[in-house]
């Protein structure tokens, strides 16, 4: 960018940033929870407010029926002209890189704007950021329009090298949207509008050989383009009316005149039509002299060209000494690459291949050659190893080739490597990172590991230790692979409560239940539920008192690993513990017996789980250790039980474990009983 | 030598017919080294070696032909086939630890005689020395009308080396009445007969790793990097007839041709870049394995002759990942080869293949193997295309936007030359020159002067060397045009 032409940034209070941020932040939030959520709600009323507030407040000098606009470039954010820092790591920051990956420079919020619209965008915003197909066209990725919201496209200027180059900044309205920021979406869009697809249809026939093949589309379209005016490419229309008259001169003389391709090498290069365009093109335009290349159309070009290989405009360089020296003398005289400063090799290039080949061999481990290199690369990386490592763990985006499980082999890779220190110096071991991929990476190491094998059994516990359970306590493990995150900021990491989270919370229970319960409570009560089990979990149950078999049931069976009776047995041992940790014979809240009622799976929920108490407390192989407290609690209830049984008499639901009569199960243990008494 | 004068008719069918028999005995014997005995490739290469002997025996009938070889050449009626020695290189070797002078293959050769012969020949010869035991031995295996020959015998001048034949002949026939224009070849064949012998080597090395990794074997680029020192020094002495071998186009004929005028390139450019020879010499290693991945693409797609489709583009852009794992699996490779072989197909602006995380800028050696590769691509013939002049090549690569940076680019076209030393250009005097060397001016090489204006060779002591910078006593003198050797030749 042109830094003059960027308007001046201020400080961090800049009027619009509260709204940008509510923008952000309600955007993040859709990410997790749905649009029925109330936090999803109340951010969304925020960002609208703000956008009312932001219009009011800005006076007049402005166009009436112009909205609020936002754009982001590279750090800096700019609403309505005014321009910020983006903090890094931050929401805008995340944004950013969404609105980017569709194409977007930022949005133009109208007066008249709708919290729907707003959400239906926003949606349509997270659902491209996750499409990975090939080909996709701006069109494809914004196929309806949102009522009261103009989308700002993304432009780069090309320059040779593909560096951005230093043109007038583009900030602020855009009219429509022309996705330049990738020229293959944008032929692509151009290549499908009904216009240029029905000039471009008629000419690809007229120009069809012998054999039925025909110059590309594509091929013309970006030949043609070359000599386009600068000003024809502001926008996607001007650019239209620009290349449709070009089509419809060549319409004649396209019917007499020969094919492309004659050489058969997927070059249009040879080709009398392709002479043809290039004369017609020049000529229309007012062209004089080589063509030159705007806009980066390279690219263009490229997802164009026939597969044969070739480029359509190499039949127009002409083979003129003069014309390359000239071209030559043009090009910057100072090299670049400094080889007595090692430039003649780049580790990190090397890592780049190395990373590939450990994310996709199916044995990475069974090749000596990968895993020496990979040891000697990773012995002593250097600033820009690491950057490019972080890059390769961290930002799925930006990493092409690497699916999360080809990550999760990196990952494990290293750890296994004893690498810890280094994704910890790589930034990868964050909270951000556990939460976003030891979901996906734990459950996919139960599923590969052959639990018979001990060696695999070893690695997995050390992944875990390193990963997950790790971070709960403050063994040598939490304070090398974690470094820099305590205890709670990891578990809230870990047990943030979207559902993808249920398998790894599952396995840290198993690990380190004591830690965790607590959390997993917490968890699960964020989690949308079953009504009933909320309520219990919400109305009856003290973290404290909840026990791992419990939450394991319960977290079972949303993953559909198991039914409603483990839960429901899970349940009666919750509050057998619960008796027993309170020394109190049963929740007396009217709410909770009720809840328990709800359960739909004994008549009299209390006097079944007082006699599995008293069986326990009496008759159980703990009885004479219990504390003597306990062994009051199971007389006393002893002695109630024959009230309450008069008045509940339990009746097991169907597919319930059967609940046996009190009376029978008293009378089965009376002599327990009395052997216990004497000896107690 | 009595055969020198040839009808451009009679040349054609020379060119034509032995050089693509050798080129199917060379197919053939690659094939038998990789693939079993009923492999169907093996026996469509032997069916093409079968159906170009009936060719060879139509154009030359008689009893039988026989493919000789001499100071490394392949020889045919007493004439080196230049270009097809060069990919010939195992078979050489073959006839030359036997002790023999070539092969003869009777005109009532059998398919099943040649896959004997093949056979034979590609299990290696260990322990037989002599054309009789090897003519033993082919009896036994079935095959009965192909055999070596004995070495060739002195000739009656008393100068038993093909060189010396040939310079013989040569300077039998520098008289005034003696036509010229017909020699270029066997000059060259004097010029590049040390360079030439290399250029085989490489190429066996070459075929060793292409085998050994169609066989799922761990390649070795020892013998590779030892090759490289020795073009590397080539280049250091004579960088004309290295050069020039880089520019053969004939030569693109050959499947390996290609990998090593990049290596010969990237070592010209490399060293013009860098002292650190160690560094240069990796980088020429790392420019002859960089498309070793090639080796498992499947041949078809390899060697179509169509334009590929989506499915077998995909294929053949697999080659550098390839490339990166055959490299690997060698056990112990150079990190810079690895990083090479995978990365030459991506470009700095995050374009190319494959789509895999990239460095944020790509190393000197690959960008040095990428602009070599490039270049050697368009300059080159293939079967779908003539070659392109080196000064529209590079305009083609200044418009590559994106693939390189450009001022390494500038730095390439002005080590490498608008006039590429070894090519050939015509000057404004109408003489044909061959450039030698670059100077300060890039459009005014060191050239030498071959033929006059009127296109006869120049006698030797009319040939001069000139810098074009410089008058000398008449009109500046000026690069006219570049001339293709075909053209130079028609």
């Amino acid at each position: 960018m042109h830094e003059s032409a960027m308007p001046s940034k201020e400080p961090g209070t800049a009027p619009g940033l509260p709204l940008a941020s509510a923008w952000a932040d309600f955007t993040k939030s859709l990410s997790i929870y749905p649009d029925t959520n109330a936090r999803v709600q109340g951010l969304l009323a925020t960002m609208v407010e703000h956008i009312q507030q932001h219009l009011a407040a800005r006076g007049t000098g402005y166009d009436s029926e112009r909205g609020v606009t936002i754009l982001f470039h590279d750090t800096t954010l700019l609403v309505d002209q005014a321009a910020v820092d983006i903090p890094a790591g931050s929401a805008l920051s995340w944004l950013r890189e969404r609105l980017a990956h569709g194409g977007l420079a930022g949005v133009e919020f109208m007066g008249h704007v709708e919290a729907p619209a707003i959400v239906g965008f926003t949606k349509q915003l997270l659902a491209n950021f996750l499409r990975k197909e090939s080909g996709l066209g701006f069109d494809d990725l914004w196929p309806d329009p949102h009522e009261g919201l103009v989308l700002i496209d993304l432009r780069f200027e090309g320059t040779f090298g593909g560096r951005k180059a230093a043109g007038p900044y583009r900030g602020g309205h855009a009219g429509s949207a022309v996705p330049l920021a990738d020229t293959q979406h944008f032929m692509r869009g151009l290549l499908a509008h009904p216009k240029v697809r029905k000039r471009l249809t008629r000419l690809s026939n007229l120009t069809r050989d012998e054999d039925g093949e025909t110059v590309g589309a594509g091929d013309m379209l970006a030949r043609i383009m070359d000599d386009v005016p600068a000003e024809a490419l502001e926008s996607r229309d001007a650019l239209i009316t620009a290349v449709c008259p070009v089509m419809d001169a060549l319409d004649g003389p396209a019917e007499v005149a020969p094919i492309g391709y004659s050489d058969g090498s997927g070059e249009a290069g040879s080709g009398e039509f392709t002479s043809l365009l290039y004369k017609v093109s020049r000529e229309h335009f007012g062209r004089q002299g080589p063509s030159l290349q705007r806009l980066a159309p390279d690219a263009a070009v490229a997802g164009q060209r026939p597969p044969g290989g070739g480029r359509a405009r190499d039949a127009a360089i002409e083979d003129d000494v003069n014309v390359l020296v000239d071209e030559l003398a043009a090009l910057p005289a100072t090299l670049d690459y400094d080889f007595a400063a090692g430039e003649g090799e780049c580790a990190g290039e090397q890592l780049a291949a190395v990373l590939h080949y450990l994310t996709h061999l199916e044995a990475p481990e069974k090749s000596a050659g990968l895993l020496s290199l990979t040891a000697r690369l990773l012995a002593s990386p250097g600033a820009a190893e690491l950057a490019l490592l972080r890059e390769y763990l961290q930002a799925e985006d930006a990493n092409p080739d690497a699916s999360a499980p080809g990550r999760e082999a990196i990952v494990h890779y290293l750890l296994l490597a004893g690498q810890a220190p280094l994704l910890r110096a790589c930034g990868v071991l964050t909270p951000a990172f556990v939460v976003q991929d030891a979901p996906r990476r734990l459950p996919l190491l139960l599923a590969a590991i052959d639990t018979q094998n001990r060696q695999q059994l070893g690695e997995l516990n050390q992944v875990c230790r390193a990963l997950g359970t790790g971070i709960l306590d403050h063994e040598a493990d939490l304070r090398t692979a974690l470094a820099g995150l305590d205890g709670a900021q990891a578990a809230a990491a870990v047990v943030r409560p979207t559902r993808d989270r249920l398998p790894l919370l599952r396995l840290l229970l198993a690990a380190r239940p004591r830690q965790l319960v607590a959390e997993a409570t917490a968890f699960l009560r964020a989690l949308d539920l079953p009504e009933d089990e909320a309520f219990l979990l919400f109305q009856l149950h003290d973290p404290k008192f909840i026990t791992t078999g419990y939450l394991t049931a319960l977290i079972d069976l949303h993953l559909g690993r198991t039914d409603k009776d483990a839960v429901h047995a899970a349940i009666v041992d919750l509050l057998c513990a619960h008796v027993r940790a309170t020394h109190t014979p049963l929740p007396e809240h009217p709410e909770r017996l009720a809840s328990i009622r709800s359960l739909g799976l004994y008549a009299s929920a209390k006097s079944w789980i007082l006699l599995k108490e008293l069986k326990r407390t009496r008759f159980g192989p703990f009885g004479g250790h219990e504390p003597q407290s306990v062994r009051k609690l199971a007389r006393s209830v002893l002695k109630r039980m024959g009230k309450m049984d008069s008045e509940d008499t339990p009746t097991p639901a169907s597919g319930a474990p059967a609940a046996p009569a009190p009376d029978a199960e008293a009378s089965e243990h009376a002599g327990s009983d009395d052997e216990h008494s004497q000896a107690a | 030598m009595c055969d020198i004068h040839l009808s451009d008719e009679e040349r054609a069918q020379e060119l034509t017919g032995p050089v693509a028999f050798v080129d199917e005995l060379v197919v053939a014997l690659t094939n038998a080294r990789i693939y079993a005995e009923t492999h169907p490739r093996l026996k469509l290469a032997i069916d093409g070696l079968h159906a170009g002997l009936g060719r060879l025996l139509e154009a030359y009938p008689g009893p039988s032909v026989q493919i000789g070889t001499a100071d490394g050449f392949v020889v045919f009626q007493s004439r080196p086939l230049l270009g097809a020695s060069m990919s010939a290189g195992r078979l050489v070797s073959l006839l030359e630890q036997l002790g023999s002078g070539g092969l003869t293959l009777g005109a009532h050769t059998t398919r099943e005689d040649l896959t004997a012969f093949i056979e034979f020949a590609a299990r290696g010869t260990k322990g037989i020395e002599s054309p009789a035991t090897a003519n033993l031995a082919l009896e036994q295996a079935g095959c009965r009308h192909v055999r070596f020959l004995e070495p060739y015998s002195e000739a009656a001048g008393g100068r038993g080396s093909f060189a010396d034949r040939v310079e013989h002949a040569i300077g039998d026939r520098l008289g005034p009445t003696v036509e010229l224009a017909d020699d270029t070849e066997l000059l060259n064949t004097l010029n590049l007969q040390v360079p030439a012998r290399l250029y085989q080597n490489v190429v066996g090395v070459l075929q060793d790793a292409m085998v050994q990794s169609c066989k799922g074997d761990h390649i070795d680029t020892n013998p590779a990097l030892g090759y490289v020192e020795n073009v590397l020094k080539l280049i250091g002495q004579d960088t004309t007839s290295l050069m020039r071998l880089a520019r053969y186009e004939k030569y693109d004929e050959f499947t390996f041709g290609h990998s090593i005028r990049v290596c010969f390139i990237a070592l010209n450019f490399a060293r013009h870049l860098t002292d650190d020879r160690q560094l240069i010499e990796r980088i020429g290693l790392a420019a002859l394995m960089h498309d070793i991945g090639k080796a498992w693409v499947p041949f078809e797609v390899l060697h179509s002759q169509k334009r590929l489709d989506d499915d077998e583009r995909r294929e053949m852009n697999m080659h550098p990942v390839h490339g990166g794992q055959i490299l690997l699996d060698g056990g112990n490779p150079d990190p810079l080869a690895v990083a090479v072989a995978f990365s030459h197909h991506q470009n700095p602006d995050g374009t190319g293949y494959p789509n895999a995380i990239r460095a944020a800028r790509p190393s000197g050696a690959t960008m040095i193997v990428k602009m070599a590769d490039v270049y050697e691509a368009l300059t080159a013939v293939r079967p779908y295309k003539p070659s392109m002049s080196p000064t529209r090549a590079y305009r083609i690569m200044m418009d590559m936007q994106g693939h390189f940076d450009p001022s390494l680019l500038r730095r390439f076209i002005e080590v490498n030359g608008i006039y590429p030393v070894g090519s050939r250009v015509e000057l404004s005097t109408g003489e044909s020159a061959r450039v030698t060397g670059q100077t300060d001016s890039p459009l005014a090489p060191i050239v030498q002067t071959e033929r006059a204006a009127s296109g006869e060779r120049l006698f030797e002591e009319d040939i001069e060397i000139l810098d074009l910078r410089e008058v000398f006593g008449r009109n500046k003198i000026t690069v006219a045009k570049h001339l293709r050797d075909a053209e130079l030749a028609a």
